[in-house]
């Protein structure tokens, strides 16, 4: 936790700048209220699911840019799968429906895995392709024709849009279903990356590979393993996006995602060096974009703005993180100069 | 610690900052605490809603409102369903027009603010939904009118061929079928039924639709049919271009072949491109839809409905905002009022 | 440091036998023997290329070899794999640390061999790592707790968390690859320390050095390789500078420096009250005559690096003036410095001194082609010209001007970098750590050069953490200590003692 009060802390104030300049300048008190923190929750959480996903990536060194058509592509496919036919659909069972995007999503993360531990191809590379790959072949399945469900299917939606009364009903504010599918995805990525071997492993091979394999680890395995992870939460999002919004345009259903799973994952403390990262901070990360989102139309900034404002934002975090980390590393190597003075007496 | 200090400081300038910039066209507020808010949600940032922004500005000015013209920069249905859901939650907004780009599937998050708030759609309808109506071009009655126009542009009958975006799109459809049965002189009913057989040939008296063509929104597709079609057809009397980005398509290919005298140009919308063929003489005219009258009106009956007087609300939930044709008599007139519009947009 | 004497009454610990292997078009190893012994350190040495790092990493599992056989407590074994040679008892401890820095040392020392809890999760016991961790770093009379993370570790530190790990793996064979390149003197004793402890408990230190002294310091004995072959053996008794440099090279060891009589000219390189970042204390004042070989001696860490980055106009000068020929100049990036006729040859070569993956003929001209073209374009013929003239006037051995220099050895690579500051002819050149890691014979010829290019007039800085050659070379020898010149020895006052005193800071 103490790595990640700082980011913690961003957030909040970010928070509460937000409510305050919206609260002074035009009396809007609606952004701290429940309402919109249960909106805030729920797509921290569907981002939150992507961002631990590439985090794995990052972890290990490497980048995964599919993710985004990952999510049009599962999104796109769960509806074309379930949805009747009249509907353009295929009328499977909701069950089968899910393994077989399920095992769309494990290859997918298999074939970058092999590509980059075996063939050596660069990540970059690798999931590059596949951003245009999956994209091109959500279209082409879907004829570009919309997808969705209609109003029906609240069973597999609920999965999105269910939610918990907590508080009084005055408050207005529910935990959102998504938000505890993230609790849920988010602890076992914590206990797999802190507390398991594997993700020792994995913390190890993305700092220093060789290291690891000379260690006797199987390197490669633990790679691919990570762009398994993230395919595969990838392939959930979309799923999880695709319930939500229920209105899924073949052509732009999650273009960028990848870019804000990953500003997340970075903001959230992974370093694109590899070898760091937390779970806890990667949330956080997903948190703060999300709130800079929807601070911005809640204070009425023009939606002009919007990326404009939320790259600032992560540009001077990054920035400051830069700034502090090195700092703290001079302070370090003096306090190192000094012990190795007092031992050499 | 002292990190994030320092971060909160550069982001509530950064924040601060974004508030004062308001001249990118979003609301004019002047700080009115008391004053009405409505929202106003286009489906992407298409320069069409420009003009949409240019409405919605005058009707600040005359109705003493203040709107929050939000454009899903993605252009897609997450996107604008995020402004949906702030439109949901923020307590100063008092009523919401939006212009869904899946109706049918976005019923739900339609409901849920139509629940809470007056919700009024425009420029495209979900007429399954709780939103209170719909003001917008009736597209069936577009099409009729470029009907009109190809029996004025051929009076003896010719061949026509028909090109548009994509056919799965509901408005293409309709303009599509207004053609054919203008052409075809059926009477003006409320009810029509689309045929939904679209390629191949049509026979319609005097005029035969040869065929119509999509080019799944891509613009250099859209000239290769035209391209194509002259190749094809090489006595084509006429084309059709459904949506605005087809008439400067199918005049580039024309032009091309060097058979401007011979192939009359109908087209729809206001690309810039078109108007200015209109001037010169290279497109016979085209019908565009009043997106300045979709933001003023919308403003203007949103204001009706916040304030309780639903007697606003038109017969069967749809108001119709007429269509205008634009050829060579008006097109200088029509033109300079629309690049009016913008700019007072761009204020 | 006492040697011990070899334990040769003990059976061998482990026997390489005839060990053949070739890599394409190379052939590395030939017929080589070398016996280890427990409780021993048996140097293993050679010019660049001579095949020792070869031949320790078919000990350690890295590399099969072609023919022969390694056995272990007299049984043959084949060590295929890292893991294999970790079973058998031996570790190997590389130049280059193989340690992941974003974790703590107790996770370091058991990478790849974690304690799990009980149940079915498989999750570390970290407890019981960092517990058996400190038990190793105790025996090692290391301070630092196992949770420290290694990035928090200087190089030494982490040099004794490597051996940590292969204490943890019972290793019985430790190799070790130039383990003291990096280190500071100080660090480089504690090491030595260790080394003596782990003889004592029966460890066998297999060590890789360049630099001898550190060997007839402590080396019970000493396989001595040639081409690929068995150059010789040395005992404990026989251990002297002169027998390892003739077995390494055939040849004498005092005809290795030859200064000659050389006219010291006009001061060339004035430097007054210069500050230099983070010394702000320690105003510098000195100064390079013409066909002057200044040695600038101290330890590492003592500021000469950055001395040297601020002379070339990497880093900014916090103050003072620097003047070249008498003419008060400012450089403030290198391109200023070689506007001055200042060049510097830079301590890491793969890094800063060359851009591995480019031709010998590139990187020769890399710091002149401006010089080279005519409007604007790059003369070709130029270029080739220039880069054919160095390579016969430093004898570097390529095939081709085109060859790519990461093919070429230490050495060779060291002479292109010379080679590219040469050809601009400077006034006034600066080296740092001429001769890091290089092999006998192309530090001789670096050093030939050297005399030659004073004999043209240039004046040399030459910065080196490597006694003998600051003692061989230098007409005036400059200590730096912490930031500051400690003192300016010239003529009779040159004595190892005189430097390694102003160096430590003993008064």
């Amino acid at each position: 936790m103490k790595k990640n009060l700082g980011i913690f802390l961003i957030l909040v104030s970010i928070m509460l700048i937000t409510f305050l300049i919206g609260w002074l300048k035009e009396g809007e008190t609606s952004f701290l209220e429940g309402g919109n923190l249960t909106v805030l929750l729920k797509r921290t959480s569907l981002f939150g699911v992507l961002s631990i996903g590439v985090a794995f990536v990052i972890i290990t060194g490497g980048i995964d840019l599919s993710i985004g058509s990952v999510v049009g592509l599962t999104g796109v496919l769960l509806p074309f799968f379930i949805t009747p036919p009249d509907n353009g659909g295929m009328d499977m069972p909701v069950p089968l429906a899910l393994f077989l995007i399920f095992i769309i999503s494990l290859s997918i993360g298999l074939t970058h895995g092999l590509l980059i531990t075996k063939l050596k191809l660069q990540p970059f590379v690798v999931t590059l392709c596949g951003l245009f790959v999956y994209r091109g072949i959500s279209r082409v399945v879907t004829k570009d024709a919309n997808q969705g469900f209609g109003i029906g299917f609240k069973g597999i939606k609920s999965m999105a849009k269910g939610k918990f009364q907590v508080g009084p009903e005055s408050w207005e504010f529910f935990l959102p279903a998504p938000f505890l599918i993230l609790i849920v995805i988010g602890i076992i990525a914590a206990i797999y990356l802190n507390l398991t071997v594997y993700g020792r492993y994995l913390l190890a091979l993305g700092r220093n590979e060789i290291a690891a394999r000379f260690s006797g680890i199987k390197t490669d395995n633990m790679t691919i393993s990570a762009y398994v992870f993230s395919s595969l939460l990838a392939g959930f999002g979309g799923i999880l996006w695709a319930c939500d919004v229920g209105s899924i345009q073949p052509s732009g259903f999650g273009n960028f995602y990848e870019l804000y799973a990953i500003a997340g994952a970075v903001l959230g403390g992974c370093s694109l060096r590899g070898g760091e990262g937390t779970i806890l901070g990667v949330i956080f990360g997903s948190a703060i974009l999300v709130c800079l989102q929807n601070a911005i139309n809640i204070l009425g900034i023009s939606s002009q703005l919007e990326f404009a404002v939320i790259g600032l934002a992560i540009l001077i975090g990054v920035i400051v993180d830069e700034v502090i980390k090195r700092v703290a590393a001079k302070r370090r190597a003096i306090q190192n100069a000094l012990q190795a003075k007092l031992e050499s007496g | 610690m002292k990190r994030a200090l320092l971060l909160c400081a550069v982001l509530s300038l950064t924040l601060s900052f974004g508030c004062d910039g308001k001249k990118g066209g979003s609301s004019s507020g002047d700080g009115n605490k008391d004053q009405l808010t409505v929202a106003f949600i286009t489906n992407g940032p298409a320069d069409f809603w420009k003009y949409a922004n240019a409405g919605c500005r005058k009707a600040e000015k005359d109705f003493g409102i203040k709107v929050e013209y939000m454009i899903p920069s993605g252009g897609d249905s997450a996107d604008q369903q995020r402004l949906l859901e702030v439109c949901l939650n923020k307590s100063s907004i008092k009523g919401v027009a939006v212009s869904p780009l899946d109706p049918d599937n976005q019923q739900d998050i339609l409901n849920e603010v139509a629940a809470k708030k007056p919700v009024l759609c425009h420029d495209s309808d979900a007429p399954n939904s709780d939103r209170a109506f719909y003001l917008g071009t009736n597209n069936y009655m577009a099409g009729r009118e470029a009907g009109k126009l190809v029996r004025e542009a051929l009076p003896d009958g010719g061949t026509i061929m028909v090109f548009v975006g994509k056919l799965d799109v509901l408005n293409a459809q309709e303009r599509r079928q207004g053609v054919i049965d203008e052409l075809a002189g059926k009477p003006v009913e409320k009810k029509f039924t689309i045929d939904k057989n679209f390629s191949g040939e049509v026979k319609l008296g005097k005029w035969t639709i040869l065929d119509t063509r999509t080019d799944q929104a891509s613009e250099t597709d859209a000239k290769r049919n035209a391209v194509d079609a002259l190749t094809k057809y090489p006595d084509l009397n006429c084309m059709v271009g459904l949506w605005g980005y087809n008439p400067p398509a199918c005049l580039a290919a024309v032009k091309d072949a060097g058979k401007t005298d011979q192939v009359k140009i109908i087209g729809f919308d206001e690309y810039d491109a078109t108007l200015q063929a209109i001037v010169d003489g290279e497109i016979y005219a085209t019908v565009i839809q009043q997106p300045f009258e979709f933001g003023y009106q919308s403003v203007k009956y949103l204001k009706a409905l916040i304030e309780g007087d639903k007697s606003v609300i038109p017969a069967g939930g749809v108001l119709d905002i007429p269509h205008t044709v634009v050829n060579k008599d008006n097109v200088q007139k029509v033109w300079d009022n629309l690049k009016k519009q913008k700019a007072s947009a761009d204020e | 440091m006492i040697a011990s004497g070899s334990n040769s009454n003990s059976p061998p610990l482990l026997e390489a036998r005839g060990i053949l292997k070739t890599f394409p078009g190379v052939r590395a190893l030939q017929n080589v023997d070398a016996t280890f012994y427990p409780g021993e350190v048996h140097a293993v040495v050679g010019e660049n290329g001579a095949g020792k790092s070869t031949l320790m990493k078919v000990i350690g599992g890295i590399h099969l070899p072609d023919d022969g056989e390694v056995l272990v407590d007299g049984q043959p074994e084949v060590i295929d794999s890292v893991g294999r040679a970790t079973e058998l008892g031996i570790a190997f401890i590389h130049q280059e640390l193989n340690l992941a820095d974003n974790l703590s040392i107790g996770a370091n020392v058991f990478l790849g061999r974690e304690p799990k809890k009980a149940g079915p999760l498989g999750m570390i016991d970290n407890k019981q790592i960092h517990e058996e961790t400190e038990v190793y770093l105790k025996q090692l009379d290391f301070k630092m707790p196992s949770t420290t993370l290694v990035r928090d570790l200087s190089i030494g530190q982490q040099q004794i968390v490597e051996i940590a790990k292969a204490l943890s793996q019972n290793a019985r064979l430790i190799i070790m690859d130039e383990p003291t390149s990096s280190l500071t003197q100080h660090e480089t004793d504690r090491l030595f320390e260790v080394i003596a402890q782990l003889k004592s408990q029966n460890v066998c230190i297999a060590y890789i050095s360049h630099r001898l002294t550190e060997l007839t310091q402590m080396a019970d004995t000493a396989t001595v390789l040639k081409d690929g072959e068995n150059s010789g053996e040395l005992t404990r008794d026989q251990m002297t500078h002169e027998n390892l440099v003739s077995l390494m090279v055939g040849r004498e060891v005092s005809e290795f420096y030859k200064k000659t009589e050389r006219e010291r000219g006009e001061v060339l390189l004035e430097v007054e009250d210069l500050v230099v970042p983070g010394q702000e204390n320690h105003p510098l004042n000195f100064e390079i005559h013409a066909g002057e070989i200044v040695g600038m001696a101290g330890l590492v860490g003592a500021g000469r690096t950055e001395l040297s980055r601020v002379l070339f106009g990497i880093d900014q000068a916090v103050s003072g003036t620097i003047k070249v020929a008498g003419k008060s100049v400012s450089i403030r990036s290198p391109q200023d410095a070689i506007a001055n006729g200042i060049a510097l040859v830079p301590e890491d070569r793969k890094q800063q001194g060359l851009i591995l993956e480019l031709s010998v003929k590139d990187n020769t001209i890399l710091a002149g082609l401006d010089r080279y073209q005519k409007s604007k374009f790059t003369q070709h013929s130029k270029l080739r010209e220039v880069s054919d003239a160095m390579v016969d006037k430093l004898l570097i051995k390529t095939p081709t001007i085109d060859q790519e220099v990461q093919l070429l050895s230490g050495g060779n690579q060291q002479k292109v970098v010379l080679g590219k500051w040469i050809s601009l002819g400077p006034r006034i050149l600066l080296l740092d750590e001429p001769t890091r890691g290089i092999d006998v014979m192309a530090k001789e010829e670096i050093y030939r050069l050297m005399e030659q290019m004073a004999k043209e007039g240039v004046g040399i800085l030459m910065i080196s953490s490597e006694m003998e050659e600051v003692l061989g070379m230098s007409d005036r020898i400059l200590v730096m200590h912490e930031g500051e010149i400690a003192g300016n020895l010239e003529g009779d006052a040159i004595s190892e003692e005189g430097i390694m005193r102003l160096a430590t800071g003993a008064k």
